[in-house]
């Protein structure tokens, strides 16, 4: 059975949702979190059988699809994607059991389970092919979280969604089908596998051209400045399991994919264009901390601090050296676990008032005492503060592009400082303060449910910035390897200087 | 012994924890109370057993003796390698000391002081996580476990000061605290990371940094000792980041006493010591240090002489003395330094807890001048603060004497006159503000009716203690020229930078700063001895000392609304019209061509032919010409 768990976590989620169909709606939640259970305690299996010591792939699968263009069925899990694969099934799991919606719910458990497949499809395929093919089905169930179980102004806010990132997708598939070409005519047969494409050495400026049209597929995903505009409307719209799955998960498809694609094939490209992306990586940051600072809906606070801190995943990604992705991928964890709460979070807040504006909030801590706890864990969490398992991947991703520029650091930093203004002040706003409005007089603190889906998530919160060291280790193991694989194939010398080179490896190679 | 270190710091965190989670699940529940008081209190009390026992381990042996205690492995990435690990030595020891010994006593001060409130299995909490993160934060081995502790210190202070969260005032300071904290923590890290960077991964905890340090360019290391001050800074309540301080005084006084006295404020101070080595490389940053203290030393003194709130004058004192401390550190008296931290951490807390004491004792009123003749009504609070105000104005044999004339000397004999002469000013200034207040609120006329609230034992006799630290203590510096061996100094043994000063100078230094203090004394019983009357604002100098020079209205037109604005503006015109009105332009472009493509497809067939035949014409020319070139 271990030999095929990838394509079990693949394909369980999607036979579960085709059987959906044919269970009562009555017990649809039920069987909707057996499943998702049942995929995360695969999924965890799959940690317990990982070899954190070795860094390149594991759990390979392969099968021909279209061998005359080399199209395959090529799956694998390295340190990288082992965890955002974990927490795509954890979130899953925890978005059924903590639903609160009722309309359709019987559809939205299918659509839920369907994304989970797309989601785990796009974090273990290791063929481009099988890769475009997740990355776009993915766009699908949001669309549908978004279009049918959104707010006022859904149909607009997943229609920009969907075409936005469509637009993007669509350039980067022109990328590796180009890709593919030069392959093809390097080595004399097509393939679309990653790791044989992880052998070809380009010319620089046929790097920098694929750079860049993987770069508007990826980019847009992330989202990165200036692409973002359809992220606020998506989760503005989105119901609560919508954005949770979204920053979550979704989002870190383009982080994700920036080291699995563009640095380890284009190693000269992606040294070329550190700066320029560093730049917009600090707009970013600094940009949408200030929109953050000026809403008036806390939805939208947490969501722009989501996008300021995909931000540092970006800078950290393309310090190119160890600590910086190591520190980027803990982050994308990180991220993952706290903005997803936060969005749970707004989501219970919401379930009770309808509302989301601070304004019609205040004094809460006094009210829901816990909810106040929690919520205030994961905003400390949220500005970095240290035993936190946000100040792990942010300290980590920022020393790895001081070691690039000292001053541009320096200003992406300041992101701490303006985080926590925005953060406080809307924490300030909510829940200090006397209790203005009647409504929220009687506001019952969190229920059992909601309990049961944020304790986990402040424990792992709280855990992994104490005590990182489990994650971090396979994650660095597999950084490791991809910054060597960067450093041996680049072709100019600045690039090769600008990449370490890793000593593990050196006296690896010695021997 | 080793293990120790680990249990003084876990124990007030596990305490922290369980007080926190009993107050969450049984919030009304009464019959906690005790609980909560036993933990609270037992918490500190058992670290500050330990304490000694580390304390006594290290002054049984040699001076470069130190304790190391490994947790566990943080982080372990390429040449990065942070352990959550400990390290005591004789530094560390004497701050253990007072932090542990003084932040039990407020605990137990804390006790009668908070028993009405709601919250107090909360605040007991909160309190012991203060003490936690504050022992972290001395005890660590590395930079970055000292940051980590260094941060948590932000945290606890902002939940304490913000402890009464219904008031939003309250929630402003706050908030106000935790950013410009912030703004320090920025600096303190980038200058760990420049550190760790220009080290190239040869050093990560203190001793290893101390053994490369020599390697790095002096000018490197100017900057980054700059950077780490800039932490100092926010913590110790530093021009310019000082104004979070006043506005503190919004907790509970309990809080305000362990802020000021045991912990936070003086991280600064400990970190500068701590990093001795690396400010000796650069004495250029210390005197930039030293004037920055002086600086901020007087001018908070000239503030506090204005000021009606008691707590508020306290608040700008601790800044002043902040400012002695850093003159000390900045100019290489480290061990002077820590000993004015040392004898400061005694008076102030005393003076807060006393002022704690008349604050309850008059139903919560907190302007001095509706106080007065309390004297006879609270003998014991009027005693302990005679004694803390003779400790703090520099009187002998007070413990403040000894370490402020120590700092004054040093200054004076490494000629710089400069930041000699403010100390002594101001110097003077505080012994007009300290008995100032002391006369208003104990010898001037009564103005209160009623009678007082009763105090508590638990909130009395920690200030007997506290006044018999603040009268004898300062014999542990007693130095050479006044016939002691300076014990303190000499226990420490920090690398001072030392300047030879004859005794008949100190001597003439030492009457000099008696004589200002004996003047400030005699002016403030002058003006204040017998009647007090709120002061006139009547003019331009008073209106601006009165108004703390402006600088809170400064920042807040100048940095936080400037943001806001920005703020705004980025949102509503930059990322509505500009970023998302590019991409609606295109879109409306987008359909414009779609209409008018729409035109061509009309459905009428002479359109369609004319289209067949303009297309075949062309491709019969294509055709044509292809063939005639053949």
């Amino acid at each position: 059975m271990l030999d095929h768990i990838l394509s079990i976590l693949i394909f369980f989620p999607a036979l579960a949702a085709v059987l959906g169909f044919i269970v009562h709606k009555d017990s649809m939640r039920a069987y909707g979190i057996i499943v998702a259970t049942v995929e995360f305690v695969l999924s965890l299996w799959l940690w317990y059988s990982f070899d954190a010591s070795i860094s390149g792939m594991q759990f390979m699968e392969q099968a021909n699809l279209i061998p005359a263009f080399g199209i395959s069925y090529l799956l694998g899990v390295d340190g990288i994607s082992l965890f955002i694969i974990i927490m795509a099934s954890f979130f899953t799991m925890l978005g059924i059991a903590t639903l609160t919606e009722t309309r359709r719910i019987k559809d939205l458990i299918i659509t839920l389970l369907f994304l989970q497949m797309t989601m785990i499809g796009v974090f273990a395929a290791l063929d481009a092919i099988l890769f475009y093919v997740f990355w776009e089905l993915s766009l699908v169930p949001m669309l549908l979280i978004i279009g049918i179980w959104g707010g006022p102004l859904r149909i607009y806010a997943s229609v920009k969604f969907f075409l936005y990132t469509f637009t993007g997708s669509l350039i980067m598939l022109v990328g590796m089908l180009f890709m593919a070409y030069f392959y093809f005519q390097a080595t004399g047969q097509w393939s679309f596998s990653l790791l044989e494409w992880y052998r070809l050495i380009l010319p620089e400026n046929i790097q920098a051209w694929l750079f860049v049209a993987f770069f508007f597929g990826f980019a847009i995903k992330v989202p990165m400045f200036p692409f973002h505009t359809w992220l606020p409307y998506a989760h503005g719209q989105a119901p609560t399991i919508g954005s949770v799955i979204l920053a979550a998960v979704l989002l870190k498809m383009g982080t994700y994919a920036f080291i699995r694609f563009s640095l380890p094939l284009f190693p000269d490209a992606s040294v070329f264009f550190m700066y320029p992306i560093a730049v917009l990586a600090i707009i970013m940051i600094i940009y949408t901390a200030m929109v953050a600072y000026a809403q008036k809906d806390i939805k939208q606070v947490v969501a722009y601090s989501s996008v300021s801190h995909m931000g540092v995943i970006i800078l950290g990604t393309f310090a190119l050296n160890v600590e910086g992705i190591t520190g980027s991928v803990f982050l994308m964890i990180a991220h993952g676990i706290v903005s997803g709460a936060l969005f749970l979070l707004v989501g219970v807040i919401y379930d009770r008032r309808h509302t989301k504006l601070m304004s019609e909030f205040g004094g809460l801590a006094h009210i829901m005492p816990k909810y106040a706890l929690i919520f205030g864990i994961m905003m400390m969490a949220a500005v970095g503060l240290p035993l936190t398992i946000n100040f792990v991947g942010e300290f980590l991703s920022l020393l790895g592009f001081y070691k690039q520029s000292h001053m541009m650091t320096l200003l992406a930093g300041t992101a701490i400082i303006v985080g926590a203004i925005y953060m406080l002040a809307a924490y300030k706003k909510a829940f200090f303060g006397n209790v203005t409005k009647d409504e929220n007089r009687n506001l019952k603190d969190l229920n059992k449910t909601e309990l049961l889906g944020l304790i986990p998530l402040t424990i792992i919160a709280i855990w992994l910035g104490v005590y990182p060291q489990p994650i971090l280790e396979p994650i660095n193991n597999s950084v490791e390897s991809v910054v060597q694989l960067m450093h041996d194939k680049a072709i100019s010398p600045e690039a090769k200087s600008v990449i370490p080179s890793i000593a593990k490896f050196e006296i690896q190679e010695a021997h | 012994m080793s293990s120790l270190l680990i249990w003084i710091v876990l124990i007030p965190f596990a305490s922290a924890a369980l007080l926190g989670f009993l107050h969450l699940l049984l919030p009304k529940q009464r019959s906690l109370h005790a609980l909560y008081t036993v933990s609270g209190i037992a918490a500190p009390f058992i670290s500050a057993l330990m304490s000694l026992a580390v304390g006594w381990e290290l002054f049984n042996s040699s001076d470069d003796m130190m304790i190391h205690a490994i947790a566990f492995n943080w982080i372990t990435l390429g040449d990065l390698s942070v352990n959550v690990a400990f390290m005591a030595d004789r530094l560390t020891a004497v701050m253990l000391f007072f932090i542990t010994f003084i932040g039990t006593l407020i605990h137990i001060y804390a006790a009668g002081y908070m028993k009405e409130e709601e919250g107090y299995g909360k605040f007991f909490s909160f309190f012991n996580l203060f003490m936690g993160s504050m022992l972290l934060l001395v005890l660590s081995d590395n930079p970055i476990m000292m940051f980590v502790g260094w941060e948590l210190v932000g945290l606890s202070s902002y939940l304490l000061i913000g402890f009464y969260h219904q008031e939003s005032a309250n929630m402003k300071a706050a908030n106000k605290a935790f950013i410009l904290n912030r703004v320090g923590d920025f600096g303190f890290i980038i200058g760990l990371a420049l550190l760790f960077t220009a080290l190239e991964g040869t050093g990560y905890t203190f001793e290893a940094i101390e053994a490369n340090i020599t390697t790095l360019d002096s000018s490197l290391v100017a900057v980054i000792a700059m950077l780490l001050f800039v932490g100092a800074m926010g913590k110790s309540a530093q021009i310019p980041l000082y104004v979070w301080l006043p506005d503190a005084m919004a907790g509970p006084t309990p809080v305000s006493a362990l802020i000021h006295a045991a912990t936070m404020v003086t991280a600064g101070v400990y970190m500068v010591a701590r990093f001795a080595f690396l400010y000796n490389e650069v004495p250029q940053v210390g005197v930039y240090i030293a004037t920055i203290g002086a600086v901020s030393a007087l001018f908070a003194a000239l503030i506090a002489s204005y000021q009606s709130d008691i707590k508020k004058i306290l608040a700008y004192s601790t800044m002043s003395q902040l400012g002695y401390m850093f003159i000390a550190v900045g100019l290489g008296a480290y061990s002077s330094g820590i000993f004015h931290v040392f004898t400061h951490a005694f008076f102030k807390a005393l003076l807060f807890m006393g002022a704690g004491a008349v604050i309850i004792a008059l139903h919560h009123e907190q302007n001095i001048f509706k106080m007065g003749g309390l004297k006879k009504k609270l003998p014991l609070v009027y005693v302990t603060m005679f004694i803390a105000t003779l400790a703090i104005s520099g009187i002998p044999p007070f413990a403040g004497f000894f370490s402020k004339d120590a700092i004054l000397a040093a200054a004076f004999a490494s000629e710089h006159y400069m930041i000699w002469g403010m100390g002594t000013l101001t110097a003077m200034l505080t012994a007009f503000y300290m008995f100032r207040l002391l006369f208003i609120v104990f010898f001037a006329e009564g103005k209160m009716d009623g009678k007082l609230n009763p105090l508590p034992r638990t909130m009395t006799w920690p200030l007997v203690v506290l006044a018999l630290g603040s009268t004898t203590v300062g014999f542990l510096g007693l130095n050479e020229a006044y016939g002691g061996t300076n014990i303190f100094s000499s226990f420490i043994a920090l690398p001072d930078l030392s300047h030879h000063l004859s005794h008949k100078s100190e001597y003439l230094l030492g009457m000099l700063n008696v004589l200002m203090a004996v003047m400030g004394m005699g002016l403030a019983y002058r003006l204040y001895a017998k009647s007090a009357e709120e002061p006139q604002v009547n003019n331009v100098w008073r209106r601006a000392v009165v108004n703390k020079f402006y600088i809170d209205e400064i920042y807040d037109t100048v940095i936080v609304r400037t943001l806001r604005h920005l703020s705004v503006f980025t949102d509503k015109i930059i990322d509505q019209k500009g970023v998302d009105g590019i991409l609606h332009v295109a879109v409306s472009g987008y359909k414009s061509a779609g209409a008018a493509f729409a035109f061509l497809q009309n459905g009428k067939v002479r359109y369609y032919a004319l289209y067949i035949l303009s297309g075949l014409s062309v491709l019969s020319l294509l055709l044509l010409n292809a063939l005639g070139g053949m």
